[in-house]
């Protein structure tokens, strides 16, 4: 082979111009492509003798890039030859497997390149011309595996109908005569029966039901997947259908010694528009998921408004709700908890068996949150159980919209984090528990021991939360949250109230939400059940938006921030005091531009912000700077306030985090 | 071996260019810098540095402006430059900035004079050291 013809495949256009000129004054024939996938097309049209890959490309590593022209039969036979960073070069042998043909580190002087371009065509040649049979290989072949390839791709998709179809018919047919023996079930349980009789009709009955919803969760599934499932929109009551599910899976719950308990945050507007039906079955599927993998302990289900411009409900964009399910079960593991939400993997194969019935209803409350616009995730650790959250955006029945807006925004961003609470309980001993509780964590609490007392305290003083008994002497708790609550109607306010109820019987819940409380507690109350209960109202002072993605733990990311500077220590501490001095000013200068809606001065100060914080590691605080950036380029400055009051936390964070020299100390020790 | 190579830096930011002003003064370069697009091209022009290492957004003149007006002087042309990036979507620069580069050397026909190169910041004190230095062999620079 005279004159051979080399790809080089690399995003960095200096060194893929650098080592062209280096193959051309050597005679070869050179051509560039910029990354993986232009690489991959370029190998199969040029078939070159020889490809230069780099490892580090963006949208397809080299690795990837190796391993899809391995698997090619038109480029499987190329030689290649890999770029590596020094760092690569000495575990790359391993990560290429056999077949592997040479490697060289950058940056690399001239002639080793040379070298190594020689070794492998040469190699490549003793090999007993591999290399040019590829480059025969006959047309009817390649059109072989084309039709073969077609071919399967169609035979996929037919199976996969087929398999929805039969699912639908079979869960038909087998739900009719289930019914059947329940309703027989029913009819034998109302006759005069032993207790033993009962024991076993009561057994058959509980396992026909556990078989019903299986179908059920079946067909529905089918139905999903064939796409035949349509949303509705009607007016529902957001609060009663949390309620309600909740309620229904209560038994469920009991069975097994859990608690099950649900909190509302009191933005949340009740009159919503939506698909109730399908909105409780996600939740459903969620609740009883985490009843099912948890042996011990509790469930709670949340519910919160994810905050947004009021610009964004006015103009009928409805309203985002963040719901999570939290678990102390089993937890899962980091590499399944992609996994668990997968639909067919989980539907068939081995997967069934090791994750039992949830495949079916984690896929199915997937698709259903997806149908509403929203996502759903998990945050989970083993043995320590588990969160489900999702989000689902709902429209919005015209006045209440208005009135929650009025109502909840300000006071929700203002809250500060310790609250004074203020504590109406009649029992001495209940009295005790409550004050150490709350103030062993930071609260300011006044306790009083009846309702009557309760509102004079909450007329004359500024409280954030009350905790509030149902049954005290002269004015009960309902009575007292009532009239709180008419009051508050003229003042246009609304102060949390929790309830505390001896009895976690269902008419009390009703009653204490009826009255306008806004979540309650059963007595006695845990320290760990209460600050559980009061934590959305915490949670909300510091926040003001929702954690959407999870948030990432520490404010900096040291290893990052070194790595900018190649370690130097001294050099990474000037670099913050000079960063975090800025910060204040460009964060003066977004404000303004965010004010005046000026997109330009929006985007340019947010960027700036963005470099300042990338360079020291505060990676989530670059984030957000990053979304305000986008909002600035793309002219669109819905809840730009809200991340404004996020980044400045952030900043906050990461100064606090740089603040305390124990950083350095974490550097040296590692 | 003649004189160390002279770098000059060209970013708003400060932060950024007091980390990369370090990294190559302790790799031995003689390291200059500007605040603003204008200010380096003046001191382009003046001091005739070897590589310049250009911010693309910067106020008033962006980094494809200086470098296009560095390109344009036969006086600048022959400089190396190191365009740092920040921008979000980093596929779609790297492809812009490619193709950027791409014409920028086929015009100049060879690699002997303004060789262009980009870096997505933040910047790592390594990942500038290297191209630093390829870019500086690439510009005939004896390394």
């Amino acid at each position: 082979m005279a004159l051979e013809k080399v790809l080089i495949v690399e995003d960095s256009p200096t060194e893929a111009l650098l080592a062209r000129l280096l193959l051309e004054r050597e005679g070869y024939q050179v051509s560039l492509a910029s990354d993986g996938k232009e690489g991959l097309v370029k190998a199969a049209e040029e078939k070159p003798d020889l490809i230069i890959l780099d490892t580090i490309m963006p949208r397809m590593s080299g690795y990837e890039a190796y391993h899809k022209l391995r698997v090619d039969p038109r480029t499987a036979d190329i030689p290649v030859l890999m770029l590596l960073t020094d760092t690569e070069a000495t575990d790359t042998p391993h990560r290429l497997g056999h077949g592997a043909d040479t490697y060289i580190a950058k940056p690399y002087a001239p002639p080793l390149l040379l070298a190594g371009v020689k070794e492998v065509t040469r190699t490549a040649s003793l090999d007993g011309g591999n290399h040019s049979e590829g480059e025969s290989q006959p047309a009817e072949e390649m059109q072989w595996y084309r039709e073969e390839l077609e071919k399967a791709t169609r035979e996929a998709e037919a199976a996969k109908r087929a398999k929805s179809e039969f699912l639908s018919t079979m869960s038909h047919e087998l739900r009719t005569p289930l019914y059947e023996i329940l309703g027989m079930t029913d009819l034998a349980l109302d006759t005069e029966l032993t207790a033993e009789q009962r024991a076993y009709l009561t057994t058959a009955k509980t396992s026909t039901n556990a078989l019903l919803a299986i179908i059920s969760d079946i067909l529905e599934f089918a139905e999903l997947e064939g796409g035949q499932l349509t949303l509705v929109a009607e007016d529902f009551d957001l609060w009663l259908a949390v309620e309600k599910t909740v309620e229904i899976m209560a038994p469920h719950a009991q069975e097994k010694g859990l608690k099950l308990s649900y909190h509302i945050a009191p933005e949340v507007p009740k009159g919503l528009v939506g698909d109730p039906v399908r909105l409780r079955q996600a939740l459903t599927n969620l609740i009883g998921n985490a009843i099912r993998f948890t042996e011990q302990g509790e469930v709670a289900v949340g519910v919160e408004e994810v905050l947004s411009a009021p610009t964004q409900k006015e103009a009928g964009e409805g309203v985002k709700l963040h719901f999570h399910v939290r678990d102390t079960g089993i937890g899962i593991p980091a590499d399944k908890q992609e996994m668990i939400f997968e639909t067919f993997r989980q539907a068939d194969g081995s997967t069934t068996r090791q994750y039992g019935s949830i495949g079916l209803g984690l896929a199915m409350a997937k698709k259903l949150v997806e149908l509403m616009d929203g996502r759903i995730w998990v945050e989970s650790e083993v043995g320590q159980g588990s969160t489900f959250h999702f989000t689902v955006r709902l429209g919005c029945q015209e006045k209440t919209a208005q009135d929650t807006i009025k109502a909840a925004r300000p006071a929700a961003l203002e809250q500060p984090l310790q609250l004074r609470i203020l504590v109406a309980e009649d029992s001495p001993t209940n009295q005790l528990i409550a004050r150490a509780n709350l103030t062993k964590v930071g609260h300011t609490v006044q306790v009083v021991e009846n309702g009557q007392k309760a509102i004079e305290a909450w007329e004359k003083e500024d409280f954030d939360l009350i905790l509030m008994d149902i049954s005290m002497p002269k004015m009960d708790g309902l009575e007292a949250t009532r009239i709180i609550r008419e009051k508050e109607k003229q003042a246009g306010r609304h102060i949390p109230i929790v309830a505390m109820t001896a009895f976690a019987l269902k008419e009390y819940r009703e009653k204490s939400l009826a009255a306008g409380m806004d979540a309650y507690v059963s007595k006695p109350v845990s320290a760990e059940e209460l600050h559980r209960t009061i934590e959305p109202f915490l949670r909300r002072a510091d926040l003001g938006g929702l954690p959407e993605p999870p948030r990432p733990q520490p404010p900096v990311d040291l290893n990052e921030a070194l790595e900018v500077v190649d370690g130097d220590v001294d050099l990474l501490e000037a670099v913050t005091g000079v960063s975090l001095t800025e910060c204040p000013e460009h964060i003066a200068v977004l404000q303004e531009a965010l004010a005046r809606q000026d997109a330009p001065g929006v985007e340019a100060a947010a960027h700036r912000l963005k470099g300042v914080l990338g360079n020291i590691g505060g990676l989530t605080a670059r984030e957000v700077a990053q979304r305000l950036e986008t909002m600035g380029e793309e002219g669109n400055f819905d809840g730009g306030q809200v991340v404004l009051a996020e980044l400045e936390a952030e900043i906050e964070r990461v100064a606090a985090f740089y603040s305390d020299p124990g950083w350095k100390q974490t550097v040296a020790e590692s | 071996m003649s004189r160390q190579a002279r770098i000059l830096i060209v970013d708003d930011d400060k932060p950024t260019v007091m980390i990369i002003s370090s990294v190559l003064q302790k790799q031995g370069y003689e390291v200059h810098t500007a605040y603003d697009g204008q200010a380096g091209l003046e001191k382009a022009r003046e001091i005739k540095p070897d590589l310049i290492i250009l911010d693309i957004m910067m106020p008033i003149m962006d980094g494809y402006q200086v470098c296009r007006r560095l390109q344009s002087d036969p006086d600048t042309a022959r400089i190396a430059v190191l365009m740092l990036t920040a921008k979000g979507g980093i596929d779609e620069d790297v492809k812009r900035n490619y193709e950027f580069a791409t014409r920028v050397k086929d015009r100049l026909q060879g690699f002997d004079s303004g060789a262009v190169d980009f870096l997505t910041k933040p910047v790592k004190a390594k990942d500038v050291a290297l191209r630093v230095k390829s870019l500086l062999w690439a510009s005939g620079f004896p390394v």
